[in-house]
């Protein structure tokens, strides 16, 4: 049975990876090459990552990474290439994320509103911002 | 009038203003006071008290350094009513007319209004439809607002006529199109009214049945619809110009994206050299080489289909060109309208997450997926992108428009095997938004009682993992088919996944709790010591591949089931049963369609003696022209009079049936359907000795029927009638000529 | 459904009576009969002084009546037909409030918060001194609130898939864009959870120091801390813990 092959966010080819020279290479360069960062540093917005994977899913088992490519380039204050180094995955943690949530306000549908209810943007009951309903 | 210019704006007063404050007046115009007189200024002033749309009429003049405005006001509607409108009932129409009571009447908007009537009468094919606004003054000006509608005759198609077509005659053309000749048996139909929208969407499937045919250069020249003179009707005449016939020349893949190998390229093409040309064939390998493409990781490509067209030997040279696309990558996506599904039921269906590359292919058959999951209108899923914060980021909107998704159904009916049924349904499909399924169905008739409650979660823990649970109560009192009566109270734990695109798994845990009594007295020894009640614990694996073009009415492709149950589970039965099933179907010619449907099936009671209840029965649907139980080992105390005897059930059996359906030729909207078969089947092997007083009979012989059958989808429900004549069979077998059944669904 | 709309029987009557009668309604809290009064003063004398009073009476007595749209369409009218009124910023406001009140939970769609953001946005613009613009305020910050959960939302469902590049993408659009908010502690822990599935340890670091450094006291911290020093350890989590975790 085939597994579902994607291909997630932006991977870097060995091609356009060697048009970036460290000390040469501007940021519009960098910009023009490689495109838009897929995330940039969050405190320092001069660094910025291209990361980039492929993933086989088979199943319903969790997608297994073929392929992975981390991308961190540096600028200096002109606004040069002063690093350019590719972060290898294999100390990439398991991380089961917290299942916690910040608690948010809102109209939540009752069962049998939703269930025979019409669909339409349904005027609700009034509830004040703390939440309590009338 | 003292001419405009010059001079200082001392005051701005307004006359004739009544509703409308004069602050409102002064706050549209552009010029203040302490402004000089300008006359563009005032010009503009002037046009914008116009849009405001409150003035039937406004004029400004000069009167030394006073700007006077003089205005009258538009009236306000004090009521608004339709008369003459039987067909479109009155709410209807009113949310249709922007004009409301207490607006402000202009002339543009009565005719806007009057427009949109107009159109709501063509779109019911009405196009002999007239309205008249009639106005009431009132007092302080105030008008009461009149649509007089004279709805005329439904206009319907009296003939559709083609010309210079020699390629295919005037009926076949006919059949490809939606819009129908009106006829008597039309009357459920609306397709027989005229409806130049469906007349456009008509000529394009002409269009394409031509180009699948090699008629490349085909064009519609004219479709004409004439009203008769009675303007009850129309004429369609439609002209073509068919243009010569082609086949494909060489066909070539050719890429200028560096590095892509295109020699394997040529597996993903189905247009081959030498055959008939076809339109949808290039379609098709377009979206194969950008599928295969992108599995390649080419995510950015672009494929254009050159065609070269030789007239001499009529045949047309392919050459998919491969370009390379703008990278440009998904910066988000934003999903709005689902004020009940919740944002990721829908999300997880979209084959593109944000920060992926931008993929068109990825985006239609995302829109496809979301399409499916049956919780949106028709055309109520659509996808805009539009340029995100930098040229190389795009936005991916998903607007969705949501239909109910809970299902109330009643249906009543008769089958010869369990007479009069009446059955009860209520299923929600989008459970409080989460996609959760949730049915409760119940079936009652003279014969048994049934009750099933269904739950699903599509996305069990987020992953691809359809699971659920089904608690069922089945009544059964077949005493004089089987004569038992059994009960069964159960649970199923299912779990079911894709393995690839087609071929997909069903792993199932069930626990069942039988009992069977008031066995008929004069029944076998065998059948007695059954009663009694016992445990089914079991476990099922189900692996299906299908590959059939649909499900309920397949007219091509085939499917096969492997299902193996282990009961032992714990609980007091034991046994292994395996289940094979394949069927595969043809269109030998048009609208005629073949099936062959075989299925083998084991059980094995692995030293323990198999319950009754567990054995495999035949007859009734799986062998026509046979009851439910009608061959396999039975108990027969006296040979001449069968009446009373009792199926034992068998442990091994294999059926085979080939079946013809036809549609008669008959219009579709009919849902009348012909169906001749032959059905094939045996079942054999069943051990046990036979008590005092018990004769059994067993025998492996190939049992034979032939037969006929019509379906009628009618609008009260779907209807089915089967004769069917048993060629082979052994003395003992019980028969069974005419099935019948008749379900609503209301 | 929400019924049908009640139809009163078409009688001219003196502005004052109908207007009294609308005023009672309102008192005894029959909020839908009041509104219908209401629209009758203004539709049979449109131009007393009353039809304006009336026409802002009727949109209050609409959204009492939870009829939402309804008052949102006689307010609209409302503010095109008397924009310099003196009770133009109560409009404004009562507008604002209709689609604030209706905001549905931030899995669902959005739409309604994005027009309550922009009328309180407009109530603040345009009225700054008046009593309203300060209620305002203070809901368009719930409002910003709500639309980061937005977000949040679709960050964790990334996040749970193991899309960890979409996940950063919106978890980053928390604390860049809704700041204030107080779902900027949990944007800076996921970042650290996505950063560290993906291998990117220095930019968790710096997410953990963020967060350690402005929201030392919430709960996010302790998880960030505890998380940060298992990955130090190179403590994998065993099989059976991810088996479990794979199961729940």
């Amino acid at each position: 049975c085939a597994p579902i092959v994607a291909q997630r966010g932006n991977l870097v080819e060995d091609s356009r990876m060697a048009q970036i020279q460290v000390g040469q290479t501007t940021r519009e360069q960098v910009q023009y090459v490689l495109g838009t960062p897929t995330t940039t540093g969050t405190v320092d917005g001069s660094t910025w990552y291209y990361i980039g994977r492929r993933t086989e899913q088979t199943a319903f088992l969790d997608p297994e990474v073929t392929a992975q490519r981390i991308l961190r380039v540096r600028f200096d204050a002109g606004g040069t290439v002063q690093e350019m180094t590719e972060i290898d995955g294999n100390d990439a943690a398991y991380v089961a994320p917290v299942a916690r949530v910040t608690p948010t306000v809102g109209h939540d549908l009752g069962f049998f509103e939703q269930l025979l209810g019409n669909l339409s943007k349904p005027a609700r009951k009034k509830k004040k911002d703390d939440g309590k309903s009338r | 009038q003292e001419a405009f210019d010059g001079g200082i704006i001392r005051e701005i007063r307004v006359e004739g203003s009544q509703r409308i404050e004069p602050t409102t007046v002064r706050s549209y115009l552009t010029v203040q006071v302490g402004d000089n007189f300008d006359p563009d200024k005032i010009d503009q002033s002037l046009k914008s008290l116009f849009a405001t749309g409150l003035f039937a009429d406004v004029s400004i003049r000069r009167d030394g350094g006073v700007m006077l405005i003089a205005v009258v006001e538009n009236p306000i509607i004090n009521r608004i009513a339709f008369e003459g409108n039987r067909r479109i009932k009155t709410e209807d129409i009113a949310p249709e007319v922007q004009l409301r009571p207490r607006t402000v009447y202009t002339r543009t908007r009565v005719q806007n209004d009057m427009e949109r009537i107009q159109e709501l009468y063509r779109r019911k094919g009405r196009f002999a439809a007239r309205i008249e606004p009639k106005i009431v003054q009132l007092e302080q000006n105030r008008v009461d607002l009149i649509f007089e509608i004279e709805e005329g005759q439904m206009t319907g198609v009296q003939a559709i006529n083609f010309v210079n077509n020699n390629v295919f005659d005037d009926s076949d053309l006919r059949d490809i199109m939606i819009t129908k000749e009106s006829r008597w048996w039309r009357f459920l139909s609306s397709n027989d009214n005229y409806d130049p929208e469906r007349l456009r969407y008509d000529q394009e499937q002409i269009r394409r049945h031509y180009l699948r045919n090699g008629y490349a250069d085909f064009k519609v020249l004219t479709a004409v619809a004439e009203l008769t003179p009675d303007r009850e009707d129309f004429f369609i005449t439609i002209t073509v110009d068919e243009g010569k016939r082609y086949r494909f020349g060489k066909i070539e893949i050719v890429s200028d994206i560096p590095d892509v190998d295109v020699e394997p390229l040529y597996s993903a093409l189905t247009a081959y050299a030498g055959e008939w040309y076809n339109g949808d064939k290039i379609e098709e390998s377009i979206t194969a080489l950008t599928n295969r493409l992108g599995d390649l990781q080419y995510a950015f490509v672009e494929i254009d289909p050159l065609l070269q067209r030789n007239q001499e030997d009529q045949t047309i040279d392919l050459v998919f060109e491969l370009k390379e696309s703008p990278r440009v990558f998904v910066e988000r996506i934003d999903i709005i309208g689902n004020y009940s599904t919740l944002d990721k039921v829908i999300r997880r269906e979209m084959l593109l997450v944000e920060g992926d590359p931008f993929s068109i292919s990825k985006v239609r058959r995302s829109e496809q997926r979301v399409k499916d999951l049956g919780y949106f209108l028709q055309s109520g899923v659509e996808i805009k992108t539009a340029e995100g914060s930098s040229r190389d980021q795009s936005v991916i909107t998903l607007e969705v428009e949501e239909q109910p998704t809970g299902e109330i159904q009643l249906g009543a009916g008769y089958s010869s095997t369990d007479g009069a049924l009446l059955d009860f349904s209520i299923r929600q499909r989008n459970l409080m938004g989460t996609g959760q399924d949730l049915r409760l169905s119940t079936l009652l008739s003279s014969r048994s009682f049934e009750v099933d409650l269904g739950y699903t979660e599509p996305y069990f823990l987020d992953r691809d993992l359809a699971a659920g649970v089904d608690l069922f109560r089945v009544v059964r009192d077949n005493r004089d088919t089987i004569s038992y009566d059994l009960e069964s109270t159960g649970m199923v734990l299912r779990a079911g996944f894709p393995l690839s695109e087609k071929l997909r798994q069903r792993i199932s845990y069930s626990l069942v709790h039988n009992k069977i009594d008031n066995i008929y007295f004069g029944s076998s020894r065998f059948l007695q010591d059954q009663m009694g009640s016992t445990i089914t614990s079991s476990v099922e694996s189900q692996l299906l591949y299908d590959d059939r073009d649909s499900r309920i009415e397949p007219t091509s492709g085939y499917y096969f089931l492997w299902s193996v149950e282990f009961a032992g589970v714990g609980g007091d039965t034991r046994y292994l049963r395996n289940r094979i099933t394949g069927g595969q179907y043809w269109e030998p010619f048009e609208e005629v369609v073949l099936g062959l449907t075989t299925e083998a099936g084991y059980i094995w009671g692995m030293g323990k003696d198999l319950r009754i209840n567990d054995r495999f029965f035949i007859g009734g649907d799986t062998l026509r022209g046979f009851e439910i139980g009608g061959i396999g080992p039975r108990n027969v105390p006296n040979i001449n009079d069968t009446r009373y005897s009792d199926a034992l059930g068998g442990t091994i059996f294999s059926r085979a049936s080939l079946e013809l359906t036809t549609k008669l030729g008959l219009p579709d909207e009919l849902g009348v359907k012909a169906h001749a078969f032959y059905d094939a089947g045996t079942l054999t092997a069943a051990k046990e000795k036979p008590g005092e007083g018990d004769v059994f009979y067993d025998s492996a012989k190939i049992r034979m029927s032939a037969g006929v059958g019509v379906s009628w989808k009618s609008p009260f429900g779907p209807i089915r009638l089967d004769l069917a004549y048993p060629i082979a069979k052994e003395p003992y077998d019980q028969t069974e000529t005419l099935k019948f059944s008749f379900g609503t669904r209301f | 459904c929400s019924g049908q709309k009640e139809e009163l029987p078409y009688v001219e009557r003196p502005v004052e009576q109908i207007y009294t009668e609308a005023a009672n309604a309102i008192d005894n809290r029959n909020f839908t009969k009041a509104a219908l009064l209401f629209d009758e003063v203004e539709r049979q004398h449109p131009y007393s002084q009353w039809a304006v009073r009336a026409q802002l009476m009727s949109a209050y007595a609409h959204y009492q009546a939870v009829r939402y749209d309804d008052a949102i369409t006689t307010l609209d009218r409302f503010i095109a037909l008397h924009p310099g009124n003196r009770n133009a910023a109560y409009a404004f406001y009562l507008k604002a409030l209709c689609n604030y009140e209706r905001i549905s939970d931030v899995r669902r769609d959005q739409s309604t918060t994005y027009e309550a953001l922009q009328n309180l946005q407009e109530v603040v613009r345009r009225f700054p001194a008046s009593p309203y613009a300060r209620d305002a305020r203070l809901k368009i910050d719930l409002t910003n609130d709500h639309l980061a959960g937005k977000d949040m939302e679709v960050g964790r469902f990334y996040l749970n898939t193991g899309e960890y590049m979409g996940a950063i993408k919106r978890f980053r659009r928390v604390v860049d864009e809704f700041q204030g908010t107080s779902h900027v502690p949990e944007a800076l822990h996921r970042l650290v959870e996505a950063y560290l599935a993906l291998g990117i340890r220095e930019e968790a670091q710096v997410n953990a120091a963020l967060l350690g450094h402005n929201y030392p006291g919430t709960v996010w911290y302790q998880y960030t801390y505890a998380l940060m020093n298992r990955a130090e350890r190179g403590e994998r989590p065993s099989l059976f813990q991810r088996a479990i975790d794979w199961v729940l």
